[in-house]
Order: C-alpha cells, then sequence, then structure tokens
C-alpha cells in the first residue's frame, strides 16, 4: 500500500531537490525552484511524497495549484509525477483531492520520462487519461553528451558549415555572468517579425532568473559595437540540462551566432557533468527550420509519457480542457 | 519518393511470401494465408507492394478491407506495413484510397517491429495518430532462441518445477497433426466457462484457421490417461519466426499444469524447425497480471510493439471508428 504525503513545511529546497535527484525521471520542473518561479504567477506549489509500506519513498510530485470560483481547483504538474508510476494511482487522487480542499479538482500531468507502452497501461489502469488537447507536443530532440568529438561528429554536414561559419564570432561569445534583462529584451524586440517565437515577458525572466538563476547557464555574443548580437541559455540540474531561451538579431543571425552560442553552451554543459542534454520539445508539424537545427546537433527524437489528466467529474475535465484550449500560455 | 501499387491476386498468390521474407520485420499476420484467412470472415484482403525509383522493394502492406453503408471504408493492417517505414507516408495512403475507390477512408495499422522512437517520429511526423482506443496492449514477450539448452535454462525455477510436474502426471503431450475442431472447441468450451471468458475462437474461425493457414500451422496436444483432451497449444511458423495463435486448458488441464507443458512442447518443436523469434503473443502486465507472470517466467523477454496508428480521410470518421471499436471489436 502506497501513501501519499504533503512534505514537511521544515522540508529545505535542497532536501527536495536532492530527493529528487534520486529518480531516473527527475527534471527542472520539478525542483524547488522552478515551483518557487511558477508561484510569482499566482499559483501555489503543492510537494508530495510517496512512501511504500516499509516507508521507503518511491515517488514524488510537485504540483501547481490554482482555485477558482466555485471552488473549482486547477492542478497542474509539469515534469510530474516522478518515480514508481504503481504510485501515481487513486491514493494520490484522493490526496490531491484533499489538499486542494475541494470536491472538484482537475488534474493534468505532464510526465517527462520516455514513452513506454507498460506506463501507459498503469495509467490507464488507475484512471487517467490521455490529454484530449496537451499543451505541447509530447516530443523533444534528446542529445546524449560525452565529450567534444563525439558532439562534433555527430553534427550534420548543414550544422557542421553554419558553426564554421559562425567561428568568426568565437572571441565574442562569453559566458554571461549576469545577464542584463534590458539586453535580452532588446534581442527579442529585434526578432519580433521573426515566426514561430514565445513571447518573453520581462516578468517572466526576472521570475526566472531570480528564482533559478543558480540552475541557469547562458552564453552571450556581441556585436561589434558591443551589443548583444545573440544569446543562448539553458537550465541545468543533475546530469541534465535543457534549453531555455535563445535569441538573435538579425545581425546575429546572419553570423550564425546561434550555431556558435549553442556549441560554447554545450561544451559547458559537458564540463560540468551534463550528460542528457534536452532540447526542450520538437513539433513534428512545426517549423522545418527548428526541426532541422535541432536534429542537425545530433540529437534524437524522444517521445515523451506526456500529458495525462484526472478529474473529479467528467464535466469538470471537459470545461478544463476547453478553458486550456482557450488559455493555455499560463500553464 | 516510393510508388505503391495493388498486387493482383494471382501475382500475390505466386510472390507475396516470398517478397514478405525479405522484410526484417515480417509477421504471420502478413502472410498470404492470414489474408485469405481473413476472407472467410467477410475481409477483402488488398495487398500493395512499394518500389523506389530504381525499381528496388521498400516496403509491404497487406491490409483488410471492409465496406461499409455510404461507401465508408475500413482498412485493418495488422502486423504491417513492413520495410522502410519513410514509405508509409501520403504515397501509401493515396494507394490506400485509390485501392478503396472511396473518400471516406479509416485505416488502423498495428506494426509488430520494436518501438523506438525514431520510428514513431516518422509516423507523427507523417500523420499518422497513436490509436486512441487500442486493440491490443502493445507490449508481448518474446524469445530470440539458439537451441532448446538455452530455453530450457532461460526459466524459472517455478515454471520448471511446473514443467517436471506437468510431465509426471497421467497425460501425455503430443503433435497434434490432424485437429479436431470440435474436440478444440470443448476445450475452449470448459476455459470460457471457467475463467468467465467471452467466446475466444469461434468453431468457424478454427476452421478457417486449420484449413488455409495448415502449412504453417503447429498444433500440440495435452492427451489425459483416459484418453480425454485436455488442452492443446498451437503456434504459426513462418520463415524462422513463430507466434502463438491458440492455448486453452480443460479444467482437469489446469489441475495438471498441462500448459507447461504444452508451450514447452510448442516452443522446443518452433526450434527444431529452425525458429530463432518467438513471439507468446500479447501480455498485458497490468490488467492481465496472471497471464503476464507465466509467460514472463518463461524467460521470454518483454519486447514493445511500435503498436496501432490510424489515419482517416476525415476526423469524425476517424472518432466514430474508435469508437465503434472500443465497443465491438471482436471481428478486427
Amino acid at each position: 500500500m502506497i501513501t501519499w504525503h504533503p512534505v514537511s513545511n521544515e522540508t529545505s529546497p535542497g532536501e527536495w531537490d536532492n530527493n529528487l535527484l534520486l529518480y531516473p525521471d527527475y527534471n527542472i520542473y520539478q525542483a524547488y525552484a522552478w515551483g518557487q518561479h511558477r508561484e510569482d504567477f499566482g499559483w501555489k506549489p503543492l510537494r508530495l511524497t510517496a512512501r511504500d509500506e516499509e516507508n521507503n519513498p518511491v515517488a514524488m510530485m510537485q504540483v501547481m495549484l490554482r482555485r477558482y470560483p466555485g471552488n473549482v481547483v486547477l492542478l497542474w504538474s509539469p515534469g510530474g509525477p516522478v518515480g514508481n508510476i504503481e504510485a501515481w494511482n487513486e491514493n494520490l487522487h484522493q490526496e490531491l483531492v484533499r489538499q486542494a480542499g475541494s470536491g472538484n479538482v482537475f488534474c493534468r500531468i505532464a510526465s517527462q520520462r520516455a514513452y513506454q507502452t507498460v506506463d501507459v497501461l498503469h495509467l490507464k489502469a488507475a484512471s487517467w487519461t490521455k490529454s484530449s488537447r496537451p499543451l505541447n507536443s509530447g516530443w523533444t530532440m534528446m542529445l546524449e553528451l560525452s565529450d567534444e568529438d563525439r558532439f562534433l561528429s555527430g553534427l550534420s554536414k548543414e550544422w557542421q558549415l553554419k558553426l564554421d561559419r559562425s567561428q568568426k564570432l568565437e572571441k565574442s561569445i562569453t559566458l554571461w555572468e549576469k545577464p542584463e534583462l534590458n539586453a535580452m529584451l532588446k534581442v527579442y524586440d529585434a526578432m519580433e517579425d521573426y515566426e514561430g517565437l514565445e513571447d518573453h515577458s520581462r516578468d517572466r525572466l526576472q521570475s526566472l532568473f531570480q528564482r533559478c538563476g543558480e540552475n541557469i547557464l547562458i552564453f552571450k555574443c556581441l556585436g561589434d559595437n558591443d551589443e548583444v548580437i545573440g544569446f543562448r541559455a539553458c537550465t541545468f540540474f543533475g546530469d541534465k540540462a535543457w534549453d531555455l531561451l535563445g535569441g538573435a538579431t538579425p545581425e546575429g543571425r546572419k553570423a550564425n551566432v546561434s550555431y556558435g552560442l549553442t556549441r560554447a553552451m554545450l561544451n559547458h554543459c559537458m564540463k560540468m557533468g551534463v550528460k542528457h542534454y534536452d532540447l526542450s520539445g520538437i513539433d513534428p508539424f512545426g517549423l522545418k527550420w527548428v526541426i532541422d537545427y535541432k536534429k542537425g546537433t545530433g540529437a534524437r527524437p524522444l517521445e515523451y509519457l506526456g500529458e495525462w489528466e484526472w478529474s473529479t467529474s467528467g464535466w469538470l475535465k471537459r470545461g478544463a480542457n476547453w478553458a486550456i484550449k482557450k488559455k493555455g500560455d499560463g500553464l | 519518393m516510393v510508388n505503391w501499387q495493388v498486387l493482383s491476386e494471382q501475382i500475390s498468390a505466386e510472390t507475396w511470401d516470398n517478397k514478405l521474407l525479405q522484410m526484417p520485420d515480417y509477421n504471420m499476420y502478413q502472410t498470404h494465408a492470414w489474408g485469405r484467412h481473413r476472407s472467410n470472415f467477410g475481409w477483402t484482403p488488398l495487398r500493395l507492394v512499394a518500389h523506389d525509383e530504381e525499381n528496388n522493394l521498400k516496403a509491404m502492406l497487406q491490409v483488410m478491407m471492409r465496406r461499409y453503408p455510404g461507401n465508408i471504408v475500413l482498412l485493418w493492417g495488422p502486423g504491417g506495413p513492413l520495410g522502410n517505414i519513410d514509405a508509409w507516408d501520403d504515397s501509401l495512403r493515396g494507394a490506400l484510397i485509390k485501392a478503396a475507390r472511396s473518400r471516406r477512408v479509416y485505416c488502423r495499422i498495428s506494426s509488430l517491429r520494436a518501438y523506438s522512437g525514431e520510428d514513431a517520429f516518422t509516423l507523427v511526423s507523417s500523420s499518422w495518430t497513436r490509436c486512441s482506443q487500442p486493440l491490443n496492449s502493445g507490449l508481448s514477450l518474446c524469445f530470440k532462441l539458439k537451441n532448446e539448452e538455452q530455453y530450457l535454462k532461460g526459466m524459472t525455477k517455478n515454471w520448471r518445477y511446473n514443467l517436471n510436474r506437468a510431465k509426471r502426471q497421467e497425460q501425455s503431450v503430443s503433435l497434434w497433426e490432424d485437429p479436431d475442431i470440435d474436440e478444440i472447441r470443448k476445450i475452449y468450451d470448459s476455459m470460457e466457462e471457467l475463467k468467465g471468458l467471452d467466446v475466444q475462437h469461434t468453431a468457424e474461425d478454427l476452421h478457417s484457421i486449420f484449413q488455409v493457414c495448415r502449412d504453417n500451422m503447429v498444433a500440440y496436444h495435452c492427451v489425459g490417461n483416459d484418453g480425454n483432451i485436455l488442452g492443446l497449444k498451437a503456434c504459426f511458423v513462418f520463415g524462422s519466426k513463430a507466434t502463438d495463435l491458440l492455448a486453452a486448458n480443460a479444467a482437469e488441464g489446469r489441475k495438471t499444469s498441462a500448459s507447461y507443458w504444452l508451450a514447452a512442447a510448442a516452443v522446443t518443436h518452433a526450434i527444431n524447425r529452425g525458429v530463432t523469434h518467438y513471439d507468446l503473443n500479447g501480455v498485458d502486465p497490468v490488467s492481465n497480471p496472471g497471464v503476464f507472470k507465466f509467460k514472463k517466467e518463461t524467460g521470454a523477454q518483454l519486447f514493445e510493439y511500435l503498436g496501432e496508428w490510424d489515419w482517416s480521410t476525415s476526423d469524425w470518421l476517424k472518432k466514430a471508428f474508435n469508437w465503434a471499436i472500443a465497443n465491438r471489436s471482436g471481428g478486427m
């Protein structure tokens, strides 16, 4: 019998993160700091652990809570739960309802573990259903890192060519120790007309660096007039890292700055002991240049177990899916 | 760029199975015989081959077609397509629409090759979607066979104990050269009643399997000292692969652990025929843990299929077929 409990108030961020690292499917979205980051945007993070009959920890979950009129509660767990999937069962649902203090609960999870049929069978048996309106494609490109030689030999010809072209910028590419939001936003402004890019608000960036700064690695490239013409950031946790931010001005794009920045960042990651680099999502029907760029690094497609949901009622599930479709960015 | 074309019945009867063996992921459901077997139950088998610009064979698909009112066409490709996955694209779907002579087509495939992220990504990128209502678990247990010694070594102690126990009972297991369908049904009747199962195989289904696929079928039966048949096991052998197809034990056979001896006899027979890959034909460790344990303890390894994917000329048709399949799937 597996039981779920909220972590005590005395649990420190370090303790939570150290425990998280014991599970093979740990990820940054389940890290304590990420919960704090989302807290800045109206979410209340709940942190739960599951133990078996011998009191051994078997699973963990950080889930974001938001309460709506009528005491309807939305629970959203990016990257979670982690650990033994047999623990993601009715006992978890009951604990979530208890923690939410509501009989009207909708919960969506987005597991980052690799797709496995046996996991799907477990989720279905525990009343989870595949999200009909997923927020993400459920796919990413995963780059396995070992050393620079192997990375370079795994590059596509196109990628190699553009990396060579960016070599003249090599000396201008440096670790950005104290990232300046204004400079980053200026780069994004210069990219406004560029299709298919995420919107990055000042508030989001500020919170990211304030809360998760210790887990963020960022490189910048300066142009001729000492202005930032490109940057690239990833977030790292344990021996994994995830693409986070990236941008280049027209001048930077012309000089293929993103290739040089990516190489510098990956080199740094390898030195830090990162072994698995997640290129943070890929849309199979998305922009071809994005797919080619990510594939060209030597990364391989990886299907996440993905988004699953459970609710205290069918109508709530339908309503939440409708709402998420209309306004899903906030998750 | 590949070109898919439908083979005529005559050409496919002469060449299909030989071509099939050139595909590493060949399997029993894509054999000519299996297509003929399913044609006894209202399905029309279509057999398509894909060639590249140099006329090299790249991929194959045997798909079962059924037409419904309003010229709605259901296509079902168990075990297929085979070969180069890049060829399972719009060119295949175009050929299927043409062969179906309909604009309202729903097609479901069920690939038995091992799951890989890259293959799944290729399918998603070429507009296949994972079935929302799959017919099977998508998992199986498989043996990579070298010889009998290796097979026997792989069993758990518990499984070997039960095998030896079965051999000590007053019963014998032997090849069933000319299986009697009525006797097989009796065993199934007994098992279905005991376990509260739906009918697993009708007499017509069994007649058709043993008649149409007789060259591929290997059946063993367990007979008690009183001459009663206590259980049976049958597999389908094609090339160097075998797949479990039938397995049933009467109430008496359960008491004597007949299933252990029957399972071992079928695998040993397959080894002696040169089979190197034996598929125990599906497991569900979550909803059917008992059968999973029985199969797992033979020493077979868990195998994840690429699985079931579908595509349709319209979304509503896809939804409707998934609903219909979820509610009434026995015929597929």
